[in-house]
């Protein structure tokens, strides 16, 4: 519901004709936007970039951006559970929900076989945390560890998709499962979950819901395509209401796409995979000089596309994926 | 910067191609650019920036014999996850604004001028000839009034009415408290409205009437309005900020 007042209206059709853009150079640059957003500018600074920002409308919008991006900007290392000054309420917490079993079990007046199950799942979550603690805090050696702690590696990637859910709200496309499966995606392409697991977490994270799989949006808003699992694609022609499935001829699970036009699209996956879509329905594979394990694909066609590969490195091809050319990374 | 000594660190090695350093850079931070990323543009759109951002960030490029990293702009002024957060926004921002200059959005193609004469004629079967001039002095007088602002309380109205944010975000981004940043754009709007008043009745010579004809005249809905209704303070303090307030 639109509340705006009309007085409102007037503001905002003012400053949008109004902001301007200055010469580049005078633009606000990354290290001055992200001190801003820390609060580590010093004052004479921020006065300044403010006094540009507010009227420049690439700064605005510059500024706009860090706001709406500001999910969890803790790094993996930095996550609360994972600071010392606060290691202490892991036993508390692990003796608080053990006493709380114990009470609510025998407090209750009915002692049905589901209640005593329910305190002993809190006290084995609560016993489990120290462990996983430790385990988190060795998380970049994880990759030489035997896989017992697998279960629970799936366990928290869920639960760390939740997470991420609820903090972006209504902004996260699909839901805390989705965001789960990019996660895990993730951890794949970090190189610190073997292909094998991951593909078990999307299989159980399927399980609960079934499939759901990374949207590809074309310019046409009612086409778009999903990745499923095991390189599954599927087409919607009227916004997602509805989608077939097409085959792809491969069977890794595809980890990006590109949509330059409704019947055109590329996708990637690991192993050098790379399909291209020309009709909307077929998929032939493109040759690809090297096995790398391919993230992400940029289209402004069926013929010019640009890769980029887990280990960094990009490569283009400008003749629907014949031929591909390694290219250097954009100045800065 | 002592507070950000471990990100500087780990950014120096990442630079000088420490692979240690580069694997837990990408273990560490690469799911925090993808939520980011997924933040900018839900659809995802957004990802094939931050996967490109690796490639600079690695240093693919080299000069004299040596890598050229991007990690080498990382002075250590902020988090490294707030300035890759703010690189990210950077390239973001600028491919979105190149597409616009190839697909003008309806605000930048039409000019000051243009505009006034796209609204006049909008109005213009309306049976008062004096609205094309009432249009044109009211967005004058506010347009005005909105340059007198300090710095701050213009790009705070500007990141609330221009660029959507909510409150909430347009109080992150300018360091300041949600509670304050409402109080500021409601003070800001009190005070817009006495510049656009005194503008009008001094500046112009415009009587109550005429006054309530010209801000008739700058709205859309051509309908008749009068002061009250455009500077109702009762009706702005409660409903505006808190519609776009979560």
């Amino acid at each position: 519901m639109n509340r705006e007042t009309p007085f409102e209206r007037l503001v905002r059709e003012a400053l949008r004709a109004s902001a301007t853009t200055g010469p580049r150079g005078e633009c606000l640059d990354a290290a001055t936007v992200a001190a801003l957003a820390d609060g580590t500018l010093p004052a004479d600074e921020r006065v300044a970039a403010e006094a540009h920002a507010a009227d420049c409308a690439r700064c605005q919008a510059l500024l706009a951006a860090m706001a709406r991006s500001a999910v969890d900007v803790a790094p993996a290392h930095a996550r609360w559970w994972r600071v010392p000054a606060i290691r202490w309420l892991v036993p508390i917490t692990a003796a608080t929900a053990a006493a709380t079993a114990v009470v609510v079990w025998s407090v209750m007046p009915d002692r049905s076989a589901s209640k005593p199950a329910i305190a002993d799942i809190q006290l084995s979550q609560a016993t489990m945390t120290p462990a996983r603690e430790d385990r988190l805090r060795d998380e970049p050696d994880q990759k030489k560890s035997p896989p017992p702690a697998a279960v629970e590696r799936r366990s928290e990637v869920a639960q760390s998709g939740a997470n991420a859910f609820d903090r972006s709200s209504a902004r996260a496309p699909g839901g805390a499962q989705e965001r789960a499966k990019a996660d895990v995606s993730e951890q794949v392409n970090a190189k610190a979950m073997p292909q094998s697991e991951a593909r078990r977490s999307v299989e159980a994270l399927e399980n609960i819901s079934g499939p759901i799989g990374r949207l590809i949006a074309s310019p046409d808003m009612a086409v778009r395509w999903r990745l499923l699992s095991g390189g599954r694609v599927e087409r919607s022609t009227d916004a997602g209401s509805t989608w077939q499935a097409q085959d792809t001829g491969v069977t890794v699970t595809l980890t990006a796409g590109a949509s330059p036009a409704p019947s055109t699209c590329w996708l990637v996956g690991p192993g050098g995979v790379v399909l291209l879509s020309t009709d909307g329905a077929s998929w032939r594979r493109a040759p690809f000089p090297e096995g790398l394990d391919l993230t992400s694909v940029r289209a402004t066609d069926d013929k010019t596309a640009i890769v980029t590969a887990s280990d960094g490195r990009t490569f283009k091809t400008q003749d629907g994926g014949q031929t591909w050319a390694r290219i250097p990374p954009q100045d800065f | 910067m002592a507070g950000y000594a471990a990100d500087l660190d780990l950014a120096r090695r990442c630079a000088d191609g420490d692979e240690p350093a580069w694997e837990r850079f990408i273990l560490e931070y690469r799911p925090l650019l993808y939520r980011a990323a997924d933040a900018l543009d839900p659809s995802g759109g957004a990802r094939d920036l931050a996967d490109s951002l690796y490639a600079d960030l690695y240093g693919l490029k080299e000069q004299h014999g040596a890598r050229q990293s991007l990690f080498r702009y990382y002075q250590g002024r902020s988090s490294l996850a707030t300035w890759l957060r703010a690189v990210l926004a950077q390239r973001f921002v600028d491919r979105v604004r190149a597409g616009r200059r190839i697909e003008p959005l309806p605000d930048e193609q039409i000019g000051a001028g243009e505009e006034v004469t796209r609204l006049a004629l909008r109005v213009a079967g309306e049976p008062n000839p004096d609205r094309r001039v009432y249009l044109s002095v009211a967005r004058r007088a506010l347009r005005l009034a909105i340059a007198r602002l300090s710095n701050r309380d213009r790009l705070r109205l500007s990141l609330y009415y221009r660029e959507d944010l909510t409150l909430a975000q347009a109080a992150r981004a300018l360091g300041e408290h949600e509670g304050t940043a409402s109080r500021q754009l409601a003070r800001t709007r009190r005070e817009l409205r006495a510049d656009v008043e005194r503008q009008l009745r001094d500046d112009a010579g415009f009587s109550a009437a005429q006054t309530a004809e010209c801000f008739a005249a700058a709205i859309e809905n051509p309908g008749r309005l009068d002061l009250e209704e455009l500077f109702d303070t009762a009706v702005e303090s409660k409903k505006p900020v808190a519609d776009r307030s979560l």
